[in-house]
């Protein structure tokens, strides 16, 4: 974790007191944005600033241009950008090795040359935000025409590692009052909730690390009690880690006077799949909605199509989180769990209509399945399919 | 001022306020702060448990038993020093210091895997430099010399440096240098980010402040070793090193292992160049020679014994006449290769006998104290400038 580093503890003990001493809204901008690259090209380093940059110049140039053309093709550029620094390994490693085993390791060798050890920091929350501006911008929003404003929307440090993913309306609206006014309770609150970010992230989240990193090597050798406990411990460790770091992306903005949107909104306490996903990482489902689900056609084509959609939107937010088979089947395994909610109350007639009815009356019963459903989930996001399956055998057999 | 603002502005000041009460206290933890009755550093007290006792910590326990007179004597290296197969009673250092007398303070500062030239080497050093009178005992392997940056204790190393408690050795920094430049970015930038928590740790003394903390009254991180007792103050967690088990129960796990460690041990050292006839790789004699300059600060070098460890009898009687014969000529070898640089080097174990080796490596207590009685002569014979 970045925020975790004596490097951003120099950056920032320079950083923002400077930020809060000085008064002109001008200068403020200029030393926030000399913040960002300075923390940018810190973390990323040249090989990874580089890319970014020439999309991020690429993305500015044609929406400024609005010609709907030039920002498609912007977005084609990032995604290709995105596939092949994430999704290359994957592709060549595993898709093609499953069709052509030899063609696969002709394509792994060159990709070993050609790429990077590791994509650009923060890669995919590029990638997110600039397609969301450029799509926005084709459909007819304004661009922004500040090369310096659109500069921090693009390197922006607070969001840049792991969001939120940020709508660029909010955030240019947002921040000329932030360098203008800033307000000590802003500032404090922001404190605070930097305070329990951190918390969250480094008392208990990674204490949970350390711990499931044992007891996973001896998972299948617990009690059924204990390893419903471990899967617990799993669940509970991703939320207090992921809304550990948000606290303190959201602390850190709002210490500079700018709220960026919620992330997390106790996602555990949901009653659907569909209500989990309007409570975790709200700003990814949220442009998964936008950016994939309704252009697909959402819900506006039948049901037939609206599973599809769902199917395909959860199978790509599950692969945004990383090139890898498990990911992909953990978004599968959501995707088809919404089209499940969605469909068997007209699917299994009025047995359906009882279960409905049931499930919305005892609302305990609903949250629990959610939460078994999501828990159980967690085992494919963190492990590969032969490893999560035999978990997940040993843990709903009680063995 | 609104109530809201007030109460913002009271919060806001108390974070710099909070924090120079915690310099101050890491300040002072840092000038006193040690654990109690101190023999080893047993699991509990160290890395393996995610306690990295601060390089002041390993200052005040040689310092505090150290008085005008006497000479400290630092045993630095590795666990075979730490003293595993020997329960903190029956530990060697213990034998020494009985051995030795009053004239004498022994201060085991080794840790488990830790190099020659890591941890209490750095604490002679730093004594050495105050001007007292030290002696330093370590113990490595063949042709291992290893640099003090870079594995588990190199933040010790760090910490002394930005506390400038070393002294100014221009070969080390140009090794480290040199080596730095070869590494990945990622180790790169780790070791960036250690010299940057020594440094800061220079002026606000956090890490005195938090192991104190943390070996007093509670705390916070899970480990493998402390489990079930995370969160009790690690003053808690006692030694549970234990004695080498019934000699008829060692050695004979993973014996195929072992042997083939024991075999290999010397081979990469040494080529044949006739029956019984051996030369040493050079390459490896001139590297192992480069570090130890580098390493060790010639005032160090004066003052150390460094041990070379055999591997216990039980192995080394299955291997073949020239195996053995390769074994003895690397042993002497590296010997001499150490004594050029300025070291007192011997080899230790040859003579010892199954009963005296808890397993390949470490010693049982009766190794323990013909370690003592062995070292304690070498000491009295030594004389350091």
């Amino acid at each position: 974790m970045i925020f975790n580093t004596y490097a951003f503890a120099l950056f920032a003990a320079v950083f923002f007191p400077g930020y809060w001493l000085i008064r002109s809204p001008g200068l403020r901008a200029w030393w926030l944005l000399g913040g960002c690259v300075v923390f940018h090209g810190h973390f990323a380093g040249p090989a990874g600033v580089l890319p970014i940059a020439a999309l991020a110049l690429i993305t500015y140039a044609c929406a400024l241009s609005r010609i709907r053309v030039l920002c498609y093709a912007a977005i084609t550029a990032c995604g290709v950008a995105l596939v092949f620094y994430k999704y290359t390994h994957f592709l060549s490693g595993e898709i093609l090795a499953s069709v052509a085993p030899a063609l696969s390791a002709q394509a792994t060798a060159l990709s070993v040359s050609w790429l990077p050890d590791a994509p650009p920091l923060a890669m995919s929350f590029f990638t997110f935000e600039f397609v969301h501006y450029l799509m926005d911008v084709a459909g007819g929003g304004a661009p922004i025409r500040s090369p310096k404003t659109f500069a921090l929307f693009a390197i922006y440090f607070p969001s840049l590692v792991a969001g939120p993913i940020k709508r660029y309306q909010d955030f240019t609206a947002a921040l000329p009052r932030a360098l203008t006014r800033l307000e000590l309770t802003q500032v404090a609150a922001g404190a605070q909730r930097v305070a329990l970010g951190f918390f969250k992230k480094i008392l208990l989240a990674d204490n949970l690390t350390v711990a499931l990193g044992y007891y996973e090597k001896v998972f299948f050798t617990l009690s059924s009690p204990q390893a419903w406990l471990f899967l617990a411990a799993l669940s509970t460790r991703i939320l207090l880690d992921f809304s550990g770091y948000t606290d303190i992306a959201l602390g850190l903005s709002q210490m500079l006077g700018l709220r960026l949107p919620e992330n997390f909104n106790y996602p555990y306490a949901a009653t659907g799949l569909r209500d989990f996903w309007a409570r975790w990482h709200i700003s990814l489902s949220s442009w998964i909605r936008d950016y994939i689900y309704i252009p697909l056609g959402g819900n506006r084509h039948g049901p037939l199509r609206r599973c599809s959609n769902l199917v395909i939107a959860f199978t790509l937010c599950g692969l945004w989180h990383g090139g890898a088979g498990h990911f992909m089947l953990w978004g599968l395994w959501h995707g088809v769990g919404l089209v499940v909610q969605a469909t068997y109350r007209d699917a299994l007639g009025s047995l359906g209509t009882r279960i409905g009815s049931g499930l919305d009356r005892f609302w305990v019963l609903s949250w629990l399945l959610t939460l078994v459903f999501v828990a159980l989930g967690w085992l494919l996001f963190f492990y590969p399919v032969a490893h999560a399956w035999p978990m997940a055998l040993k843990l709903i057999s009680f063995r | 001022m609104s109530h809201a603002k007030l109460k913002a502005l009271v919060f806001l000041v108390a974070i710099p306020l909070g924090f120079a009460l915690a310099v101050w206290l890491g300040r002072d933890a840092a000038r006193y702060a040690k654990p109690d009755k101190f023999v080893r550093f047993h699991p509990g007290i160290a890395p393996e448990s995610l306690f990295y006792p601060p390089f002041s910590t390993l200052e005040n326990l040689a310092l505090a038993r150290w008085s005008p007179g006497r000479t400290l004597v630092i045993i630095g290296g590795n666990s075979i020093l730490n003293g595993v197969g020997q329960s903190d009673q029956n530990l060697w250092s213990r034998r020494l210091q009985e051995e030795l007398g009053e004239r004498y303070v022994v201060v085991n500062l080794s840790f488990r895997g830790a190099l020659p030239c890591e941890a209490g080497a750095l604490v002679a050093e730093t004594l050495i430099k105050r001007g007292l009178p030290v002696i330093l005992i370590s113990s490595t392997a063949p042709a291992t010399v290893g640099r003090v940056a870079g594995g588990t204790y190199g933040y010790l190393y760090y910490e002394a440096q930005a506390h400038n408690r070393l002294i100014h050795h221009p070969a080390r920094d140009a090794n480290l240098a040199a080596w730095e430049e070869t590494a990945t970015p990622s180790v790169r930038e780790q070791q960036a980010e250690l010299r940057r928590a020594a440094a800061l740790d220079s002026w606000f003394h956090f890490q005195a402040l938090w192991h104190h903390i943390g070996y007093r009254y509670g705390f916070t991180t899970w480990t493998q070793v402390t489990r079930n007792r995370f969160w009790r103050p690690r003053d808690t967690i006692l030694d549970e090193g234990t004695d080498a088990r019934p000699l008829g129960d060692r050695f004979r796990e993973q014996l195929d292992a072992e042997l083939t460690i024991t075999r290999a041990f010397s081979a990469g050292l040494a080529e044949s160049t006739g029956p019984l006839s051996w030369r040493v790789y050079t390459p490896q004699t001139g590297l192992t020679g480069e570090l130890i300059d580098a390493m060790f600060p010639p005032a160090v070098r004066a003052r150390t014994i460094m041990l070379l460890n055999q591997n216990a009898p039980y192995y080394r009687s299955r291997l073949s006449p020239a195996e053995r014969s390769r074994d003895d000529f690397v042993f002497a070898t590296y010997e001499q290769v150490w004594r050029d640089r300025g070291v007192v080097c011997h080899s230790v174990g040859a003579n010892f006998t199954d009963e005296d080796y808890a397993d390949r490596t470490h010693l049982a207590p009766s190794g323990g104290r013909k370690l003592a009685q062995l070292l304690a002569e070498y000491i009295r014979q030594f004389s350091p400038p």
